[in-house]
């Protein structure tokens, strides 16, 4: 095995395997139709529908109902991710779809792992069982796609209002002034603030 | 004169303008030669990709702070992710936002440069009095034990109860109010970043900055840079606007960082006999979490103060590291620490009671270690670039005994218990544990690795077949191009690189000052 591939590798492997398979008589396991979720009223900019509901399906594995703290759902985390994407680079936007969509597909899971279900309609725990085949995987470039969807998710969820104050941090009060002026060279320059030292907020 | 600051919203028609030097990137090494180039009376025009971000926009929440203040959202990392990458992308650059640990250079590190990569002229005696200005102007001073907080407070009393050797890390900041939120820009202004320093400092005497300005490319004229091309940006979206901002210089300095400096030379078929983008060094970071009985809130208070190169030199070929620790914010601990599902959730859910010790490996100073390569994906000025790090037994046998100092660092501090960095978390409760360090694996991406220190591509020496840029910081292959920023290191620091930029590029200034008026 080519443990020394790169994301890129991943990508185009997977999906030219994929692709080779479905045309030697695997075309319906390829084809197989993932979760449907109704897509957000704003609309989505960079996933598709279900890329969309894939990556949902993992943050919910992700977030589980817990006292205190928001869930998934809740937290929209597949919405937050894919404004995320939509303001970076168009072309990781564009793997981070294809990822998605190998992550989800009948056919690459029969591959690597004998399902012939798409991730997003199995079980929560044969879920759980299939993002973990990709975090142990011998292939680098399944590991470099479970870290990739995980801190998609992870980093989605935690700029929720909600989800970081259950984690205990509050941002410190009366120190941030969003009037504050922003000096661009024109007249004189603001005066630095003076501000009492301290070791903690 | 009077200099202004323009933003990319202000940039609605193509412009072409001339100056004596452009210099693309604001952060420690371009933010410190603005200020020594104006200050000579030069014309200075700064291009910086990322956005003009001021303390009105610093609200300490990581969800305003990555996407604005750091390349690729704060998702930066090598090809294979297997090391991720934090990297400041705004004006005043990593000065903006790091945790304001200031060093001088090692002196054997300078010694280093001077015998192995012929690096000549730079040593510590040279550098003294561009330190010591720099650390008056930036307030750069000791941050004592007793201002520290409970995170740096834990490693100061683990260090010691080892018997380790053990440091208090001197600060750019002036009136701290030690919130925590170094990392997502000071609310404040108390840190003494060349955002409000030496970048205001030199607008006042006349430099242009452009913000959201990305540099695309140098237009050469046989061995001569005669235009900088750049491509404006909406502050808003961060995508061309299709504008487009040229700068004809006399001279141009490349202050980007040591991964888009060397992005940029490819981009212009600046390759030096393939050495650019060759010798990248990360200082690369295992990271060790504890959990404690008492609430440590390593989200508040300064964050970086205490620190131990204990282990920097363990002799020929072994890889030595730099003891610190590090701020804990919700986002990113939850990318950092193992787990999934449920068994995340607790971690995250004791996130006031986390330590975490971070070792930051020296990489660069042993025979064959070469470190990673910047290149570029493809051909022209829009594609993206490309880190990669490969990490071999020599760095994996660093990482694995750094952990386990770590974890008896911790647990000489008081843990309950401790988590390495691995996918699956090896889980210890008390120093019988730190064995189960070795059977471990370890491997990319079943052992996360981080950097927030990024070095080399552009490296300096003595001879153009070694190096890309002479000892003046002149690009050997052109009169009036320089580098100026962490990419010119020949190897690795072993301490937070922030002052040593701070200092080559103050020193520095006078070879680019120079090259203005003519004068080799």
């Amino acid at each position: 095995m080519d443990v020394s591939m790169t994301r890129r590798g991943l990508l185009k492997r997977g999906l030219f395997g994929g692709a080779l398979l479905a045309l030697g008589g695997s075309a319906l396991l390829a084809s197989r139709e993932g979760l449907s979720l109704s897509p957000p009223p704003e609309g989505l900019q960079v996933l598709g529908p279900r890329e969309y509901a894939t990556l949902q399906a993992l943050a919910r594995r992700a977030f589980p109902g817990r006292p205190g703290w928001p869930d998934a759902d809740t937290a929209r985390v597949a919405f937050t991710a894919d404004r995320l994407l939509a303001r970076g680079d168009a072309s990781v936007a564009k793997e981070v779809r294809e990822l998605l969509g190998l992550f989800d597909n009948a056919l690459a899971g029969f591959l690597f792992n004998g399902r012939v279900t798409p991730f997003s309609r199995l079980s929560p725990e044969a879920q759980d069982a299939a993002f973990e085949d990709w975090r142990t995987s011998r292939l680098l470039l399944r590991r470099t796609g479970h870290h990739a969807l995980r801190t998609l998710v992870y980093s989605a969820y935690y700029l929720h209002p909600a989800a970081v104050a259950a984690s205990g941090y509050t941002i410190p009060e009366g120190f941030h002034d969003a009037n504050a002026v922003a000096w661009k060279g024109e007249g004189p320059r603001p005066a630095p603030l003076t501000q009492k030292e301290g070791s903690t907020p | 004169m009077s200099g202004r600051i323009f933003t990319g919203d202000e940039l609605t028609e193509d412009r072409t303008i001339t100056c004596d030097v452009c210099i693309v990137g604001s952060g420690a090494g371009g933010g410190v030669l603005g200020h020594e180039l104006t200050r000579r009376g030069l014309d200075v025009v700064m291009l910086e990709e990322g956005g003009y971000r001021t303390r009105r926009d610093f609200d300490m929440k990581e969800s305003t702070a990555y996407p604005a203040l750091y390349q690729e959202m704060a998702n930066r990392a090598t090809d294979d992710l297997a090391i991720s990458i934090l990297q400041g992308r705004t004006v005043g650059g990593g000065t903006t936002v790091n945790w304001c640990a200031s060093f001088r250079t090692p002196p054997e590190i300078l010694h280093r440069w001077r015998d192995i990569h012929g690096v000549q002229g730079l040593d510590e005696n040279t550098l003294a009095p561009h330190w010591d200005w720099l650390e008056e102007r930036l307030h750069i001073r000791d941050w004592p034990i007793e201002r520290a907080n409970r995170n740096n407070q834990l490693l100061w009393e683990g260090l010691g109860k080892l018997g380790y050797s053990r440091g208090t890390v001197k600060r750019n900041v002036k009136n701290c109010a030690a919130l925590g939120a170094c990392g997502l820009g000071c609310p404040t202004d108390a840190k003494q970043s060349t955002l409000v320093t030496l970048i205001p400092d030199a607008v006042e005497q006349g430099m242009r900055l452009f913000a959201n300005v990305s540099a695309r490319k140098l237009e050469l004229d046989g061995m001569r840079v005669v235009s900088v091309h750049a491509d404006v940006l909406d502050p808003r979206t961060d995508r061309p606007t299709g504008r487009r901002l040229t700068v004809k210089p006399k001279v141009t300095a490349v202050c980007g960082g040591a991964i888009n400096s060397p992005a940029l030379l490819l981009r212009s078929g600046l390759t030096a006999r393939g050495l650019v983008g060759k010798r990248f060094f990360l200082h690369p970071v295992v990271v060790s979490t504890a959990r404690f009985r008492e609430r440590v809130e390593a989200f508040y208070g300064a964050p970086l103060s205490v620190y131990s190169r204990q282990f920097i030199d363990r002799g020929p070929g072994k890889l030595g590291w730099l003891i610190e620790v590090p701020p804990i914010h919700p986002v990113l601990a939850s990318v950092t620490m193992p787990g999934f599902g449920a068994a995340h959730q607790d971690l995250m859910a004791r996130l006031p009671y986390a330590n975490a010790v971070i070792s930051i490996t020296l990489d660069g100073v042993h025979p064959g270690d070469e470190g990673g390569t910047v290149g570029l994906r493809g051909e022209g000025e829009y594609t993206r670039l490309k880190v990669d790090y490969p990490l071999t037994d020599f760095h994996w046998e660093g990482f694995r005994e750094a952990l386990k100092v770590a974890a008896r660092l911790q647990f000489a501090a008081g843990a309950e218990q401790v988590l390495s960095p691995h996918s699956s978390p090896v889980v210890m409760h008390g120093e019988k544990d730190v064995a189960l360090l070795d059977r471990a694996p370890y491997a990319p991406l079943l052992c996360r690795v981080a950097s927030a220190h990024q070095m080399g591509g552009c490296a300096m020496g003595g001879s153009a077949k070694t190096s890309v840029v002479d000892s003046t910081l002149r690009y050997w292959d052109a009169d009036n191009l320089f580098v100026v920023d962490g990419s010119v290191f020949p190897t690795a620091l072993g301490v937070n690189p922030m002052e040593t930029i701070l200092g080559l590029a103050h020193w520095g200034s006078q070879h680019v000052a120079n090259a203005v008026s003519g004068r080799s």
